[in-house]
């Protein structure tokens, strides 16, 4: 049986007094496109450092296909592809050099212009980064997390500074990158974007997975119709207590 | 390295660097005998006008009996021109630049030091014969050179490097050579 | 034999610093800075005062730009989250600081190395042919020092969450005090352990003073090129140690030969263990710094 692709048992992040992540349970299958969505400072970059090994847990366990995240990183990460949130490239390095270091360290047989190709930055390929966009660093970020065919792709954040181009662009990825069997994690805060995409979701709010299942399946819980979106079901399940305008801040 | 920390660390570097490239050397840009109606005449040349750290400058001297009489020479340290300096005029007891010559270090009288040279003052004599001359190659050690400028030729350790006397009941006459060297320091920039 | 996993990060640092053009400015101002024959040095060294400007090159100048150009390495990937991608490949996070590491250390080897062939062929043109093996050893001591630099600065950026911090510790602490200072300091610390006051010009022949001297690693690295060069056995640069041994001179310098005249020297002062200084700086600083940054919170 394969393990789930990402898997936490009572996944807690404390800084000082501030519980940034209490309690996290929650299970994403092999092959499952799942949104975690939930407004800014709910948890969702939290949880996602935590995955990455970027911050240690203060409590609790996680399973990244089948690896501890934080004691197994090299066999974690061979078989992870993550597009991070709030970054910034290497000024004086080209496109090229970027997924060169990606490949290179997963050794990968990918070819640096495919990749750059399928999210439209095969021109800027020797440019250096420092001269790019904010949506061009994302689309390079989004060029390197594909690198070695990943078996989760982890993206947070992913449709952050993207024109509706590069939106429809991440789109596009997220889907040929499921048939291609590969488990898709991201995040959002930006609600609009992510029913056609997601297989299921997880609501985080305040540090709490407050809901979690298929878009129809939330629908029915929350007693709304056919046609209501995320952001219904978000704004039902936290009782207007959020509100849609700090939603989609 | 940002703009900022650049043009900070070269500015420090360069400004620090304006003494640091090795200690001067010079050139021995000129040298100027007097004319002198003695029976003596010195005839000094530069024949390595560069004093550079890894070779020493070096004047040829050449002294002259130009009369018709043999001339008999008395001095100290090395036979006939003795232990020799260059003075700047200042008020010091020996002159500023000790001449090095070979026969220092052949000869038991004189006794060369890293910052000075000590001499027996037991007498020397001997006879320059009528229309002879007799050279000697002295160096300039950069070491010794504090700094540039126009120097007399003289006894490092008196001013008078030799005397001299045309006959065994004549007087001894004092030689005071006229010549000027003058010193000029090298620059690393062209 | 495959090449380690942390070599395409060390590469890419490696390029970084190549492509900067305060890496390249370094070249000519250490040919300019090493290039400093003095007369009693070439009348100690003869020829091989050449290899003397490689010392020299490396001794105030050298630290000062490898510093510089390390310092920020990890703390500024840290701040702007390009440390994600790294953290984010199949590699631990020591991987990532011997990486950086490495790389930086090759970046900044490069220029140092431009300078020496420099440096070279201008004292071997002056000077004549100066012993190839002893410019060789002084070059590859110098380039484990660049390392030891690098690995330093490295460490202390990879343990600070502030950048100001890390430049007061790696200007302020590693380099004014350990690397500048280190005469003024070191002596003053042995005067305050021993309360024995030292003359700088005529110091005691105290195994404790040199060895407190020799912990410094620009001390070091100069104890172990001096022994090359066939010098003496002192930390200080060519140029002051020969002046010292010159009879008829001093300056402020302490010389282990000129101090012990004739008596037995500890062991513990033979210039290897100098060496053994140096590298312990190299590893020691980045294994704690390692242990601390394989712990924390990175993002």
């Amino acid at each position: 049986m394969t393990p789930p692709a990402i898997e936490t048992d009572g996944l807690s992040k404390q800084y000082g007094d501030v519980v940034a992540l209490d309690e996290l349970n929650m299970t994403v299958a092999q092959g499952e496109v799942y949104g975690f969505l939930g407004p800014n400072g709910a948890g969702k970059s939290t949880t996602i450092n935590l995955l990455m090994d970027y911050i240690k847990p203060t409590s609790g366990t996680a399973r990244v296909l089948g690896h501890d995240p934080w004691n197994d990183v090299v066999a974690c990460h061979q078989r992870v592809g993550i597009c991070p949130d709030r970054f910034e490239t290497y000024e004086s390095l080209s496109a090229r050099r970027h997924l060169e270091l990606v490949i290179d360290t997963k050794r990968a047989d990918d070819d640096p212009r495919a990749l750059l190709e399928r999210v439209g930055l095969a021109d800027a390929i020797e440019r250096p980064a420092g001269e790019f966009s904010q949506g061009m660093e994302q689309r390079l970020a989004l060029a390197m997390s594909l690198v070695g065919e990943p078996d989760l792709l982890i993206l947070d954040e992913p449709f952050t500074g993207l024109d509706p181009h590069g939106v429809a662009l991440v789109r596009d990825v997220v889907e040929a990158e499921s048939e291609r069997g590969a488990t898709v994690f991201f995040s959002s805060h930006v609600l609009g974007q992510v029913d056609l995409v997601c297989d299921r979701v997880g609501i985080l709010y305040e540090g709490d997975l407050i809901a979690e299942g298929t878009l129809p399946a939330l629908r029915d819980t929350c007693d709304l119709s056919s046609d209501a979106t995320v952001e219904d079901i978000f704004m039902r399940l936290t009782d207007g207590s959020a509100h849609a305008g700090e939603v989609d801040a | 390295m940002n703009r900022r920390q650049y043009l900070a660390v070269s500015t420090a570097a360069l400004s620090g660097l304006a003494g640091c490239l090795g200690e001067p050397e010079y050139t021995i840009s000129s040298v100027e005998t007097g004319d002198d109606s003695h029976p003596l005449a010195l005839d000094v040349t530069a024949v390595d006008r560069n004093i550079a750290i890894e070779s020493p400058g070096q004047l040829d001297i050449t002294l002259r009996n130009t009369g018709t009489q043999d001339v008999i020479i008395k001095n100290t340290g090395v036979w006939p021109l003795g232990v020799l300096g260059l003075d700047s005029g200042g008020e010091s007891v020996s002159a500023d630049i000790l001449l090095l010559a070979d026969e220092y270090a052949e000869a038991d009288t004189v006794e060369v030091r890293p910052n000075g040279a000590s001499k027996d003052n037991a007498p020397l004599t001997g006879t320059l014969a009528a229309a002879e001359s007799i050279q000697r190659q002295y160096e300039i050690d950069g070491r010794r050179v504090s700094s540039a400028g126009a120097y007399t030729l003289q006894g490092y350790f008196d001013e008078v490097p030799l005397s001299y006397r045309t006959g065994q009941n004549a007087d001894w006459v004092a030689y005071h050579p006229s010549v000027t060297v003058t010193l000029t320091e090298q620059s690393m920039l062209p | 034999m495959a090449l380690p996993r942390w070599f395409p990060v060390a590469r890419k640092e490696a390029t970084t610093l190549l492509k900067s053009k305060g890496t390249w400015i370094l070249a000519p101002l250490l040919v300019v800075w090493g290039y400093g024959p003095t007369y009693i040095s070439w009348d100690t060294l003869g020829p091989d005062v050449t290899v003397g400007f490689v010392q020299v090159a490396g001794s105030l100048l050298l630290p000062l730009c490898v510093l510089l150009l390390t310092y920020r390495s990890i703390i500024q990937e840290r701040t702007s989250g390009s440390l994600k991608f790294l953290l984010g490949l199949p590699l631990t996070r020591t991987e990532i600081l011997i990486g950086k590491v490495f790389g930086r250390s090759v970046g900044a080897v490069v220029p140092f190395a431009v300078s020496t062939v420099v440096l070279g062929v201008i004292g071997g043109f002056k000077f004549g042919l100066f012993s190839p093996l002893r410019f060789i050893g002084v070059f590859l001591v110098t380039v484990l020092y660049i390392a030891v630099l690098v690995s330093v600065a490295t460490a202390a950026s990879a343990v600070t969450t502030s950048t100001v911090r890390v430049t007061a510790v790696v200007f302020g602490g590693f380099f004014l005090l350990l690397t500048l200072g280190w005469k003024i300091v070191g002596v003053r610390l042995y005067s305050a352990v021993t309360g024995n006051p030292v003359n700088p010009l005529d110091p005691p022949a105290d195994g404790l003073l040199f060895a407190i001297l020799r912990l410094s690693p620009g001390r070091a690295y100069r104890t172990v090129t001096n022994w090359i060069l066939g010098l003496a056995n002192s930390g200080g640069q060519y140029t002051s140690v020969a002046t010292v041994l010159y009879p008829g001179h001093s300056v402020n310098e302490y010389v282990v030969d000129a101090a012990f005249s004739g008596q037995p020297v500890p062991a513990y002062l033979h210039e290897s263990i100098a060496l053994v200084v140096l590298l312990l700086w190299g590893v020691v600083p980045l294994a704690l710094a390692s242990y601390r940054f394989n712990r924390g919170d990175l993002a």
